[in-house]
């Protein structure tokens, strides 16, 4: 039995990852106030990159996630996430506070409306803390794969 | 009816920083594109006002992720 994949695989593969990915963005955006959040859904958005790893391979795979991306993506979420808690700690005294929502009136009102989420809730940063997460979860998830994925081409190399 | 603009534009953003990955593939074409938006809408609306239930009955944020993706892939095409 061959291990390559049908026709019908390499189709409906990336449309099928296409829609996983707006799913997770999704799961992601609604973390605040539905089931999910920014690890669910970076890790269906990486579930939909793994997906065309598994059917097109490291080489043709139509996402290319370049180490310079990986490196790009993960730093400026680690650094945003980082950077709000920082902020809630410059204007409250508190890591993390959330100023967005500002439910202590402890920060500046014109610093609680750059941070604030528009959306029905008054979330505040969390949306924000959810996306970086996700941001750095998908990108972490998919080195996995990728990362896998190259050393099976290496002992096949050998 | 209210419109929710954060969600929406948060997923347009997420969408195009993912979109940019996007490479040339012989077997998906423009067509193809149009096929899945054509499904996203229906699966947007599907979905419902997910997730906030108070604006329009479809998926806002659903379908801003997937133009998203497509604009990053017409904007970094490789």
């Amino acid at each position: 039995m061959s291990n390559k994949p049908s026709m019908i695989l390499k189709v409906s593969a990336l449309s099928i990852s296409f829609i996983i990915i707006c799913l997770g963005i999704l799961t992601i955006l609604g973390g605040h106030i539905t089931p999910g959040g920014g690890f669910q859904g970076g890790a269906m958005i990486a579930a939909g990159i793994v997906l065309t790893l598994l059917v097109y391979g490291l080489e043709k795979n139509p996402f290319h996630l370049s180490h310079e991306y990986v490196i790009a993506v993960e730093n400026i979420s680690a650094l945003g996430y980082v950077g709000l808690g920082l902020v809630g700690l410059a204007f409250s005294g508190f890591y993390l506070y959330n100023i967005g929502a500002d439910i202590y009136s402890l920060v500046p009102s014109i610093i609680a409306t750059i941070f604030h989420y528009p959306d029905t809730t008054n979330a505040g940063i969390v949306p924000y803390l959810n996306i970086f997460v996700g941001l750095k979860v998908l990108v972490g998830l998919a080195t996995v794969a990728i990362a896998f994925q190259g050393f099976d081409k290496i002992r096949e190399d050998h | 009816m209210m419109l929710m603009w954060g969600p929406m534009l948060m997923a347009f953003l997420m969408g195009l920083v993912i979109g940019t990955r996007f490479k040339n593939y012989s077997y998906f074409t423009l067509s193809s594109f149009v096929c899945i938006f054509i499904v996203v809408i229906i699966f947007a609306y599907m979905n419902g006002q997910v997730p906030f239930y108070t604006g329009i009955n479809i998926s806002t944020s659903f379908i801003s992720a997937a133009v998203g993706l497509i604009i990053g892939k017409l904007i970094c095409d490789r």
